[in-house]
This record gives C-alpha cells, structure tokens and sequence, in this order.
C-alpha cells in the first residue's frame, strides 16, 4: 500500500517539477519523513534519497572539488546512512531540506580536511579533462595552457568554503543563484555577494600571479 | 561587472567547461543500499543488546530487593548465607560495570579521579 502511494507521489512529483532544479516542497518531504518513521517502508527511504541524491552530490562536489568524483560519490552514500541513522531525530523545525543540506555540507567540510591533509594541492586527476589536444597542437602550448589552468584551479582551492562552494556550483555544476542559495541554505542576495566577492578575490590574485611571471 | 570580473568570469566559464558535468555513477544505489542493510543489521544487533542488558539490569534489582527483603524478614544480616548472596549479587552489580569500563576504555582510577577533579582532567585511555 505504501509502495503504490511512494509511486503515485512520485508521479505526481514528476508532474509537477520535471525539472531538477525545482525543489521538492517541505509538506511533501515532511509527509514523506513521518510516514517512514511510522511504517519502516525503505521504499519511502529510497524516495527521499532519489529525490535529493544529484543536489547532495553536487554539494559535495562544491566542497571537495574536480578531480574528486569518486570521494563524493562515496561521502553522499555516508550521508545518507547517517540521515537514516539520525531520521528519528529530525523534528520537523526546518525544513527536510535545509536539515540535510546542513548535514551534508558539515560533514562534507569534515571529509574536505581530512582530504586535503592527504591530498594538498589540486590533484592530477583533476587535470585530466583539461587537455584539449586539438586546440593545442603544440606540446608548450598545451603545458602552458594546463599551467594557466592548474594555477586557477588552485587559486578556487584557496578561496573560503562558502565562496568556494557558490563559484563551483555556479560555473561547475551549473546552478542559478537561487537554487545555490538554496542548496547551501543562504540567501540569494547573500550567495550574489559571495559570488561577487570570490570573484574579485580570484580576479586580484590572477593579477598577482601574472604579474609575478 | 566592471571588467576584472567579467575577465574573471570568462575565464572561470571556460575553465569549468573544460571539467565537464560529473554525474553519479549507475553503481551508485547498489553500493548505497547494501550500506544501508548493513546499517539495519547493525540497529538491530545494538537493540537486541539493549533488550539484554534490560533483562539483566531488571533481574539484578529483583535480585537485590529480594535479599534486602531477606534481611529485614530474617533480622540477621551477616548470616553465612545472606553473605553469599550479598557476595553473589555483588558480583553480578561489578561486573557489568567492569565490562562497561572495558568497552570504553576507562581505567578506574582515571573515572574516579576525573569525577572528583568535576570531570575536567582529560581521562586517559587504557592500552
């Protein structure tokens, strides 16, 4: 019974938002959290992680950064054995959302220390989706090219979290400023003068970086 | 956008171009799930012991009620065999805190003194 009622939700959800950047609404995912807390129903679970696994994934990604696909992939995959370890623990005061967007985020901060202290610059593999052998024929232009790159790369690296997240959720993975406020539970006015912030700071100390050259 | 920004902005779009749309693997609900029934076994082998710890806290204040009981109907307390009862239970009360102790690590001493000094001295941890 329950099955068919997920299925008719979900229905209704596709409906209603076919677009991914549309939010699912607080009265949707709090009917959603009581009913799986009452019955145990997984398929209620695997509705709720369906239904925010890509938006946690990118939160991830905005916090760790290129390169490090595979360690969100799993971080998300902690996330969510976390919410449906501490589900019970949820009292509706904020929105689901924004409860597990937090959660994410703190625990995707955590991750992000300890995978710096292993991994402290921009990783390699980072680099890889980089080379455009057909745009740069030429072996030094190509170096340079990548150089130009790697230097950027690690300059975003260097930039606060919060402004961090904003510029690779905007330019990365492509999120307006609403859906970014959203998602890191701020205000769009607020993620606007993150974004104009981070790219004052990148702009000054590209500058620098050239100048030195 | 004065015009460092939007330098800043073309090259942030091209850079990011570049990196491609990552996306979650199709593995990524299998994994998730079996992590999930791992959690499930796990919450359940914590409230099968949680039941039994319930029985055995349950059964020693039986216990010890009904010793005390003993007592008070006897008038005699240091009867040879209220002191094996008392030595019984005793032991029974002692040796679940030594198991707690155990599974946290705790030396006595260090709980006994970290409890006089309020609990401020970091309690050191037994190898």
């Amino acid at each position: 019974m329950a099955s068919v009622q997920t299925w008719l939700l979900d229905q209704h959800l596709a409906a209603l938002a076919p677009d991914h950047s549309i939010a699912p609404s607080r009265a949707e995912d709090a009917a959603l959290v009581r009913e799986f807390l009452r019955t145990g129903d997984d398929d209620l679970f695997g509705t709720l992680v369906r239904r925010y696994q890509d938006r946690v994934f990118r939160l991830a990604l905005s916090v760790l950064g290129p390169g490090m696909e595979a360690e969100a992939e799993d971080l998300v995959q902690e996330i969510f054995v976390q919410v449906f370890r501490k589900l019970e623990s949820f009292r509706g005061e904020s929105s689901f959302s924004a409860w597990l967007y937090r959660l994410s985020y703190n625990r995707c901060l955590d991750r992000r220390r300890q995978a710096r202290w292993r991994h402290p610059h921009v990783s390699e593999s980072a680099l890889e989706g980089l080379t455009d052998p057909r745009r740069h024929a030429n072996p030094v232009e190509m170096t340079a090219h990548n150089e130009r790159r790697r230097q950027l790369l690690a300059l975003v690296d260097d930039l606060p979290d919060l402004q961090r997240s904003v510029i690779l959720l905007h330019y990365w993975l492509g999120l307006s400023v609403c859906d970014l406020a959203g998602l890191l539970d701020i205000r769009p006015g607020t993620a606007k003068s993150h974004l104009f912030r981070a790219r004052q700071t990148l702009s000054s100390r590209w500058t620098e970086g050239v100048g030195h050259e | 956008m004065n015009e460092p920004q939007e330098q800043m902005d073309l090259e942030l779009r091209r850079l990011c171009a570049s990196l491609g749309r990552p996306a979650l693997s199709p593995q990524f609900g299998i994994l998730l799930q079996q992590r999930l029934d791992q959690e499930k076994q796990r919450q359940v082998a914590v409230r099968r012991r949680l039941r039994l710890m319930q029985a055995y806290w349950l059964t020693i204040c039986a216990a010890s009620l009904y010793i005390l009981w003993s007592w008070m109907r006897a008038g005699e307390p240091l009867s040879s065999i209220q002191l094996a009862l008392l030595g019984a239970g005793g032991s029974l009360l002692v040796l679940p805190l030594a198991v707690l102790l155990r599974g946290l690590r705790l030396s006595l001493m260090d709980l006994v003194f970290g409890t006089l000094d309020g609990l401020h001295l970091p309690l050191r941890k037994s190898s």
